[in-house]
């Protein structure tokens, strides 16, 4: 029991000198200057992000009061009624709608994949 | 003290992070270079290391110290470049200065720096996994359950390991370098 004891004392002396001294100059600068670099483009895909669901909420109002509105114009504009608009505009729309929506939960279906794939807790 | 610095890094103070750096570069080195041995990919191991936890640190919940989360990624990193590799030990290459003179005598003391060198090619020639726990339980002085929380490995198969580390480092010395580790 004493003799284990010793032993493992003697190890952990020993193990205790094992420690190596990184022997590379300037990995601050390297790591930092990559996390500068990184952080950067994240806050550019931020800001971009931001304006993209304000551009999509901003077109989908306007195009909702235009879709409802254009029915109700009786009056021709420079001969050409508007009223004949309104459908052929509704499934534009709509299409649209869909499809910018679509684009952006599939953007942030890969974002959360993308973040959950990386599993520090992973054998 | 590794939490002021979290938050000011997760604040927007990246400056911060060269003290994480700083802190724990030797150590994330010396655990890279016991599963890979070889000097320029254990740098590159830590490079990506330190970024992937830069980037990952508003996932650092807190619930266990820093060092046990960033070397878990040091670990993951370093297994990840040797199954790359496809070879679990490189042999020892280099040149190991002759002790095994007619006169060897056992209670020979060795200087420091002679010692470090000795035990750390002693290391070099073990398996990934046996040098890892020993460097992990003796050097950075973890617990069990920081260890498996660290390596992902259970907690038998731990303590085998270490059981094997402690025969092996003691039998690398001894037929290799010609020296009783309760001499060093």
């Amino acid at each position: 029991m004493k003799e284990e004891l010793n032993e493992e004392i003697f190890i952990r002396e020993l193990i205790s000198k094992s420690k190596l001294e990184f022997p590379f100059n300037g990995l601050e600068d390297k790591i930092m200057e990559h996390v500068i670099v990184k952080s950067y483009e994240k806050a550019g895909i931020n800001r971009d992000i931001r304006l993209s669901w304000i551009f999509f909420i901003a077109g989908s109002l306007f195009g909702t009061f235009i879709s409802v509105v254009l029915p109700h114009f009786q009056e021709p504009v420079l001969g050409f009624s508007l009223s004949k608009l309104a459908v052929p505009f509704q499934i534009l729309f709509i299409l649209l709608f869909v499809n910018q929506l679509n684009i952006l939960i599939d953007f942030y279906r890969r974002m959360n994949n993308a973040k959950h794939s990386y599993t520090h807790f992973k054998k | 003290m590794d939490e002021v610095y979290i938050e000011k890094i997760l604040a927007g103070n990246f400056e911060a992070y060269r003290y994480l750096i700083s802190k724990y570069k030797d150590m994330a080195y010396s655990l890279a270079m016991s599963v890979i041995k070889n000097e320029c990919d254990a740098e590159e191991i830590i490079q990506v290391s330190f970024v992937k936890a830069f980037n990952n640190l508003n996932s650092f919940r807190g619930t266990s110290k820093y060092s046990t989360w960033f070397y878990r990624i040091v670990v993951n990193e370093s297994f990840k470049s040797l199954r790359k590799q496809k070879s679990e030990i490189l042999e020892f290459k280099g040149t190991i200065p002759d002790l095994s003179c007619d006169n060897f005598n056992p209670l020979l003391k060795l200087e420091e720096e002679d010692q470090k060198y000795y035990i750390n090619e002693a290391l070099k020639k073990m398996p990934s996994k046996e040098c890892l726990i020993l460097r992990l339980f003796y050097l950075e002085q973890n617990s069990i359950d920081e260890v498996r929380e660290i390596t992902g490995w259970s907690v038998a198969d731990i303590k085998v390991t270490l059981h094997r580390a402690r025969i092996r480092i003691k039998q690398v010395l001894l037929e290799d370098f010609k020296l009783d580790y309760k001499t060093l």
